[in-house]
């Protein structure tokens, strides 16, 4: 039996580091959500004590240590919310809600094919990690922009995993689209009955790597995100397509894990 | 300890603060958050006929101070809700009120009917301003002549207490509020959201599924306040007023203009406790400003 219990208060920052340009990383002092949070889970942040910007922001929740009580955040600079969550110093507090929503199912899954695409690597992370303690084989693929936004390579290289990594430009790793690897792996590589791929990135990516299960018959994990409000399943605003064309999901609820058949990858 | 009660007709509340539909789900989904209990009431989420999915998304986007959302009136059904979620709305002792929305008189009538059957309900609150959905709501909503019509159609199958929710998307909300009290209602809740939009311009798309939204959150306090006083030089009923409410300050404001209570909505999603806070901190300010009942603020605009 999962523990879903869903904490809020103000947590105490203790790290802020710019893990390239427009990515950084905040540790913060958090042993209730460690101690529950699963891989996939979110955090719902106030990045103001005031109203403006209004809504929290919600975060993939991208490393855990039980043991020291604390967890990390990894957010990308892209509008007010989070420049001002940027601005953020060790010792301030922020508020939290959270862990929330569905994580990763890691049980069926032997062979992990774990893919990310720039800021997408934020829930994967935790997820390698988890994965590698259950002692399941993992093949990481990742997929940048350029040099500059390369990042995470440090905490995974002394993993024991298979890494590879693309940028658009191929100024490192492979030159081109990280599932034009991920593709290559799969003609190249027998697959078992209980491979699966995790992804969290682009939705051109996640459509292509959607494509790219049924051909190979995978079952497939995507973390998603979308515009969201209370991130209890209050307000309903953060709906998404259902497989069935017919019904909608809800990301902070019913996600923002969710597997082929469930939901529509629309780009 | 100051004396919250407020009574608004034949609606009795423990204190004036309500959570609004929409905002709160079923109620299920705040108790790790709120001692419900303590609230004045909760409102839930629209009901009508048969379940709906909802609009297409995007259903939500941030603006300046505020939030836009076309939900669609996403619900599970009069029938699931009575079967599934209002076991656990029996057993609050806040006050429960339903909110009821259809697309046709009947369809009012039949989910009322429905919900009369069953216990624990105190109020239903009669959506007539719902932006996001093309039949039915805000096309009675603003039609005097159609709020005569639905609330003395609604009033003929209830004695429980009838709030009439109306909508600021017309030019006077006194004429809306007169012919609801006129049709029979008890209570009138505004506003509801105003119609608003926003444009991705990359794409020179809308933002959201449904072109346009409703706008809500601290950025339409000013122009709720200022419609709550329209509405209360109109009609003698009580009026519980909505829109943008975040601080204890917000609270008093809408009472002095003449609210008899408050829905708290928009704030659920920022702080999931801040029904309950506001209750606390009314308390609190009623003690330390020496006022004994809270009543004695509602409707104590001094206009020269």
């Amino acid at each position: 039996m999962q523990d879903s219990r869903i904490y809020l208060d103000n947590y105490t920052v203790l790290e802020k580091e710019w893990l390239n340009p427009t990515f950084y990383r905040l540790r913060l002092d958090a042993s209730t959500i460690a101690a529950v949070a699963r891989p996939g889970q979110f955090v719902n942040v106030r990045v103001t004590p005031t109203c403006d910007p209004l809504l929290r922001r919600p975060l993939s929740i991208f490393r855990v240590h039980r043991q020291s009580g604390w967890i990390e955040l990894l957010v990308k600079l892209v509008g007010r919310g989070s420049r001002l969550l940027s601005e953020v110093q060790p010792q301030e507090q922020l508020n939290l809600l959270g862990p929330l929503g569905h994580g990763f199912d890691l049980e069926t899954c032997n062979t992990a094919l774990v893919v990310g695409g720039g800021i997408g690597i934020a829930p994967l992370v935790f997820l390698i990690e988890e994965l590698i303690a259950l002692q399941r084989s993992v093949m990481v693929f990742l997929g940048f922009r350029h040099q500059k936004e390369v990042c995470c390579i440090g905490i995974l290289k002394n993993l024991p995993l298979h890494l590879e990594v693309a940028t658009d430009d191929g100024s490192v790793g492979f030159s081109g689209l990280v599932t034009s690897v991920l593709e290559n792996y799969l003609q190249t590589n027998s697959l078992s009955d209980s491979t699966c791929i995790f992804a969290c990135g682009p939705t051109p990516m996640l459509k292509k790597i959607d494509s790219l299960a049924r051909r190979f018959s995978l079952p497939w994990q995507f973390s998603l995100e979308t515009f969201m409000a209370c991130g209890i399943g209050a307000c309903m605003g953060c709906a998404i397509p259902a497989a069935n064309g017919a019904d909608y999901k809800l990301v902070c609820k019913d996600g923002p894990v969710f597997s082929n058949g469930q939901v529509k990858i629309d780009g | 300890m100051a004396d919250l009660r407020v009574t608004l007709g034949n609606l009795v509340l423990q204190n004036p603060i309500l959570t609004a539909s929409g905002t709160f789900g079923y109620g299920e989904e705040y108790q790790d958050f709120v001692n419900l209990n303590r609230v004045g009431g909760l409102i839930t989420k629209s009901i009508t006929l048969k379940p709906r999915a909802g609009n297409f998304p995007y259903r939500v986007v941030e603006t300046v101070g505020g939030m836009l959302n076309s939900i669609g009136l996403a619900n599970v059904g009069v029938e699931s809700f009575i079967e599934e979620k209002l076991p656990f709305l029996q057993q609050l002792r806040c006050a429960v009120i339903v909110n009821i929305a259809g697309s046709s008189i009947e369809e009012y009538e039949i989910v009322l009917s429905l919900l009369e059957e069953t216990e624990g309900i105190d109020a239903y609150e009669i959506n007539l301003s719902c932006p996001n959905v093309k039949e039915g709501g805000l096309t009675f909503g603003k039609d005097p002549r159609q709020i005569v019509k639905i609330t003395t159609a609604l009033r003929k199958r209830t004695t429980k207490p009838l709030i009439v929710k109306l909508t600021p998307n017309v030019s006077d909300m006194g004429e809306l509020a007169k012919a609801a009290e006129d049709g029979g209602a008890d209570i009138i809740s505004a506003i509801n959201t105003i119609v608003g939009m926003a444009v991705n311009v990359v794409q020179r798309r809308p933002v959201l599924g449904n072109v346009t939204g409703g706008l809500s959150g601290p950025a339409i306090k000013p122009i709720a306040l200022a419609r709550i006083w329209e509405i209360s030089q109109k009609v003698k009923i009580p009026i519980i007023g909505i829109g943008g409410i975040f601080t204890c300050n917000d609270v008093l404001e809408f009472l002095v203009v003449g609210a008899s209570a408050v829905q708290i909505g928009t704030a659920n999603f920022i702080d999931p406790t801040i029904s309950e806070k506001l209750v606390d901190e009314l308390a609190a300010y009623c003690e330390q400003n020496q006022i004994a009942r809270i009543r004695d603020l509602i409707g104590t605009l001094k206009v020269d």
